[in-house]
């Protein structure tokens, strides 16, 4: 493969990028079809949520999550996935597969949710725990 | 020039201020102060997630503001 793109003369970072990017857009038009979400909102979102996570973002492309530690409890992290409950993990006074589920109240795209649990757990995790349910 | 992006289903809707312009200025605090009592949290996120802080106000210095609607137990 390298051989190939030696050949080319296409650097290997912009094939990587680039198909990075594409692998983005069709998952994303699949969670919309998947969600009922109108994909250009998505996308909004998507753009809303590339600018706020900085270099975090790629990070996020590449695992499909992104962990938040804990500012309360030393120990704890949190684990974020798109449109999911919020795995509580790494810590012994939690169960294994403690999910905790919280929703922004109206409707909103996916990636916008992401970012508020993300906002919320950063700045006030409290009021976070304070309103989330355990999930079963 | 700062923004406000309020989260909506269309992704956000945006509402720029100039600073040197004191009717933007104003008209960006009302919408502010209009989400802000429906319940909206606010968050300056000048300097990425990292440095994030909610804020019960608009300051006009700030470059990027969100309004999200309130969170409930899922």
């Amino acid at each position: 493969m390298s051989n190939l793109l030696g050949f080319f003369k296409v650097p290997l970072r912009l094939v990587s990028n680039t198909s990075q990017r594409l692998r983005r857009a069709r998952l994303l038009k699949k969670d919309c079809e998947n969600t009922g979400w109108d994909v250009e909102a998505e996308q909004v979102a998507d753009r809303l949520l590339r600018d706020v996570l900085g270099d975090r973002y790629s990070e996020f492309q590449r695992l499909g999550y992104l962990d938040v530690r804990s500012r309360l409890f030393p120990d704890v992290v949190y684990r974020l996935r798109m449109a999911r409950p919020i795995e509580v993990r790494g810590v012994d006074r939690f169960p294994r597969q403690c999910r905790i589920c919280v929703v922004v109240g109206e409707r909103v795209p996916p990636s916008d949710e992401l970012l508020a649990k993300l906002l919320w757990l950063q700045t006030d995790e409290a009021r976070l725990l304070a309103v989330a349910n355990r999930v079963e | 020039m700062g923004v406000l992006r309020v989260l909506c289903a269309l992704g956000d809707t945006k509402v720029e201020w100039d600073i040197d312009v004191e009717q933007t200025i104003r008209e960006a605090e009302r919408i502010f102060s209009e989400n802000a009592a429906r319940g909206y949290a606010s968050f300056r996120v000048d300097d990425g997630l990292d440095k994030a802080e909610r804020i019960d106000r608009l300051d006009p210095k700030a470059r990027q503001i969100l309004q999200i609607p309130q969170i409930v137990g899922g």
